[in-house]
């Protein structure tokens, strides 16, 4: 089956000697091409979750498929392109050596779709081809990582909050941006955020996530028309599915908050 | 606000010229001290020292040539032979321990004690003394690699595990650079001390250097002489200090340097 397929994976890691269930039984599907993001409190297992579908590591039960093929494989054949939680450029590469990195590993053989000038100035950071990382600011920093993680045309792409560190508007052209560098190249994405519109915005399937254990409580649908542009945020659908989103992330909330909130509130 | 270039200036001055202030008004004070003689027979006036060092200039120059020549020899020679066991360590982990413990034992036998021992099994030789800087040089160099080569964050492993990168790129694009900043600082500490190997290298027997001059002077009570080849020692070893911190700018190592433009 091509896409995504993620069956009844779990992960435990060790901690004091104790083996801490960090992710029990979850269970998602992508179609090739499409756009899936995670929504869930920190510590839920998210990050922990991307990783294995990049082979970082196993999971300590299930089963993981990325076009049919074992995450191992999908790696070894250079199919990933992984934006980290924190940018992890290398600090002695200038923001082109950076995004080149990938071709390096891959060998002269491999001719990429974009060159990594393009990308680096697609992702807006024209200008700094030669700064090095420690001269960019988060924002920028990050989506030179995002331009990395393009370069080599991967067939899945895994974001791990990747606007996190932008601003509202440049985050919003970030959004787009992907969203139009993915209609071309038809990649398949998963996508860490914790912005519920950003979420609804950008996805064609929204999983949220509860913690301790972590697992999926909902599965949204998002049948909102592509392409996406600003006007889909004034859809009526866009707020209904947001609002739903919002409702199933904050049922996880005891509901002695509210009460509590509200009596220190009238105080 | 001063404009850029004056500000340059102002840097200059501040960094150089304060400390050698300092410096001269210090061996002026000395100078007047011995001069009325207050001091006793073994401190001579820096004025004569100074004197000393422009007579005999040709000949301070021509003995500390074999010198810095056995230093860079040493230091080269520690370099490669860290290089190599540090690699070997880096791809073999089990051996980095025991590495580390023979290495640390090995590097506290004073070598002053040692250097004689080697002298009469090896002769009098070049070959001899630079064995003996190689032998001061290494395990700073080793203990720089060793922590350098596993300095990358776990982040950036991760990146080249996604990216599928072989070992030997992990090595060469990821471990190599990670260390070069560590390398850098263990070649700071090392010159210095290929400077001192050399030193004693000669002290043990030789025909020409700076040590064997040092030595001379020693027992021929030539108190100015001595003075002068210490000074000149001094100097030396703080050239190959700033020889290094030259190469790391250059080769663009020195993250200090990046951050404050
Ligand atoms: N290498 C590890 N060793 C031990 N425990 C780990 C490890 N990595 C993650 N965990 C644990 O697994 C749980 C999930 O972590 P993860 O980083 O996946 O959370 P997350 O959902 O990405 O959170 P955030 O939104 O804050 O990034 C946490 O409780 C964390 O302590
Ligand atoms: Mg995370």
């Amino acid at each position: 089956m091509a896409g995504l397929s993620i069956q009844n994976v779990s992960k435990s890691f060790q901690l004091d000697g104790r083996s801490v269930p960090a992710l029990d039984g979850v269970s998602l599907e992508l179609e090739e091409g499409q756009f899936g993001a995670l929504i869930g409190p920190s510590g839920c297992g998210k990050s922990t979750l991307l990783r294995m579908v990049a082979d970082v590591f196993a999971p300590t039960a299930g089963h993981i498929a990325i076009n049919g093929a074992p995450p191992q494989q999908a790696r070894r054949d250079h199919q990933i392109g992984f934006v980290f939680q924190e940018a992890t450029l290398l600090p002695w590469r200038s923001v082109l050596d950076n995004v080149r990195l990938p071709l390096e590993i891959l060998g002269p053989g491999h001719v990429p779709a974009r060159s990594p000038e393009e990308l680096v100035r697609l992702v807006g950071l024209g200008g700094y081809e030669h700064a090095s990382p420690s001269q960019l600011s988060g924002g920028m920093q990050q989506r030179c990582a995002i331009a990395r993680a393009l370069v080599a045309s991967p067939r899945i792409l895994l974001l791990d909050e990747p606007f996190g560190a932008l601003d509202e508007v440049m985050r919003y052209r970030m959004n787009f941006e992907l969203l139009r560098i993915r209609a071309q190249t038809r990649t398949t994405a998963l996508m860490v955020t914790h912005s519920i519109e950003e979420a609804v915005l950008m996805a064609d399937r929204v999983f949220v996530f509860a913690a301790k254990p972590g697992r999926i409580v909902d599965t949204l649908e998002v049948d909102l028309p592509r392409p996406r542009r600003l006007g889909t945020m004034d859809d009526p659908r866009f707020n209904a599915l947001v609002d739903h989103a919002r409702h199933a992330l904050f049922s996880q909330l005891p509901h002695e908050i509210d009460h509590e909130v509200a009596h220190a509130e009238n105080v | 606000m001063p404009r850029t270039s004056e500000r340059r200036v102002l840097e200059a001055a501040s960094r150089w010229l304060a400390p050698a202030a300092v410096f001269l008004a210090l061996a002026l004070a000395l100078d007047q001290w011995v001069a009325r003689g207050g001091a006793p027979m073994t401190i001579p006036r820096p004025l004569d020292v100074l004197h000393l060092l422009l007579r005999e200039q040709a000949t301070l120059l021509h003995h500390l040539g074999f010198t810095v020549l056995t230093a860079g020899y040493g230091l080269l020679g520690a370099l490669l032979l860290a290089l190599v066991i540090g690699v070997a360590a880096y791809a073999w982990p089990r051996v980095e321990q025991p590495l580390l413990g023979y290495g640390a034992v090995l590097s506290s036998v004073p070598m002053i004690a040692i250097a004689p021992i080697l002298s009469v099994w090896l002769g009098l030789t070049l070959g001899t003394r630079v064995l003996i800087t190689v032998a001061i040089c290494f395990f700073p160099l080793l203990v720089a690699i060793l922590q350098g080569l596993r300095e990358s964050r776990a982040s950036e492993q991760e990146l080249f595990t996604v990216l599928a990168a072989t070992p030997l790129q992990r090595f060469r694009l990821l471990a190599l650079p990670s260390a070069m900043p560590f390398l850098f600082v263990g070649l700071k500490i090392a010159a210095p001390l290929a400077v001192l190997g050399a030193l004693i290298g000669e002290w043990n027997g030789a025909e020409e250097g700076l040590g064997v001059i040092m030595l001379n002077a020693m027992f021929g009570l030539q108190v100015q002489r001595l003075w002068a080849t210490v000074v000149v020692a001094c100097i030396v070893s703080s050239l190959t200090y700033a020889y290094i911190c030259v190469i790391e700018r250059v080769a663009g190592f020195d993250r200090t340097a990046q951050e404050a433009t």
